[in-house]
């Protein structure tokens, strides 16, 4: 079942585990890429996908997200452009102040909302593909994915998978009508 | 009766995989046949839209997982100290 980003939280918020395990489990691609993408470094990830989830909930613990004041795209990137720079400040001062470190915060300041929308796009896309695996006919999706996503040739897709070159075709289109829909409901979905 | 184009050849066609005259002799049929011509249209579009997102996609995946492996790592790492 799908479940709006607004009663994710809601559950979350109300102390429900295995929503607090879905909302981690559904964001921690798009956090510690993000990480990756804005120079922090693999010991990081961690810490920073705890200060990001934490941070819903932290400044006010009755927090109740209020989808009438913007996306809940913006208000997770807000919440991510300043965990990062927190990072990068504690790191600043554990490094006193070391000049590289200052350099790679004046940049996150400066790209970072185009690379955060790109980002959650393909954010988008990764759910969309995780749908699309769990929903479609297995042999539908793996058509899918070693035709468009590995590059492998129709005709070697149709022998590993036992079927015709035609059934690759036909699967792949079936694929790819689900994650245009998908995707489309989902972004319709999302919290405005 | 004319022989329409298959799925196979429109792919190679779009992702430019054929060689430069099969490429010409598909262009020809699809000046003649409105139904290939369309599916072309149709497989050009679906491409762009799986293009526009196929490159993020594999990158975000796979940092994930050499990410995941890298913590794996360390956890196993922890755990044998």
């Amino acid at each position: 079942m799908y479940t709006t980003n607004s009663e994710l939280l809601e559950k979350v918020r109300a102390g429900d585990e295995s929503a607090w395990r879905l909302f981690r489990d559904t964001y921690r691609p798009l956090i510690y890429h993000c990480a990756k993408q804005h120079g922090l470094t693999p010991d990081d990830y961690p810490e920073l996908e705890q200060i990001v989830l934490l941070s819903f909930f932290r400044v006010n613990p009755n927090f109740v997200y209020d989808p009438q004041k913007g996306k809940f795209r913006s208000y997770l990137g807000i919440i991510m452009k300043n965990c990062i720079s927190s990072i990068f400040r504690h790191k600043k001062l554990r490094a006193e102040m070391n000049k590289a470190l200052e350099i790679q915060e004046k940049e996150l300041d400066d790209s970072f909302e185009e690379e955060w929308n790109r980002e959650w796009k393909i954010h988008l896309f990764w759910l969309s593909m995780k749908n699309a695996a769990e929903q479609m006919p297995e042999k539908a999706f793996q058509a899918f994915e070693l035709l468009e996503m590995k590059g492998k040739k129709a005709a070697d897709v149709a022998s590993a998978l036992g079927i015709s070159v035609p059934s690759v075709y036909n699967y792949r289109k079936k694929v790819i009508d689900f994650l245009r829909m998908n995707i489309a409901e989902i972004s319709g979905e999302e919290v405005e | 009766m004319m022989k329409h184009l298959t799925d196979a050849t429109i792919d190679q066609f779009v992702k430019k995989q054929l060689p430069d005259f099969e490429r010409l002799s598909v262009r020809f049929h699809m000046t003649l046949c409105r139904k290939c011509s369309k599916r072309v249209r149709q497989y050009h579009d679906d491409e762009a839209f799986i293009g526009a997102y196929r490159e993020g996609f594999v990158k975000m995946n796979s940092s994930f997982s050499n990410i995941q492996d890298f913590l794996n790592e360390k956890e196993v790492l922890k755990q044998e100290q």
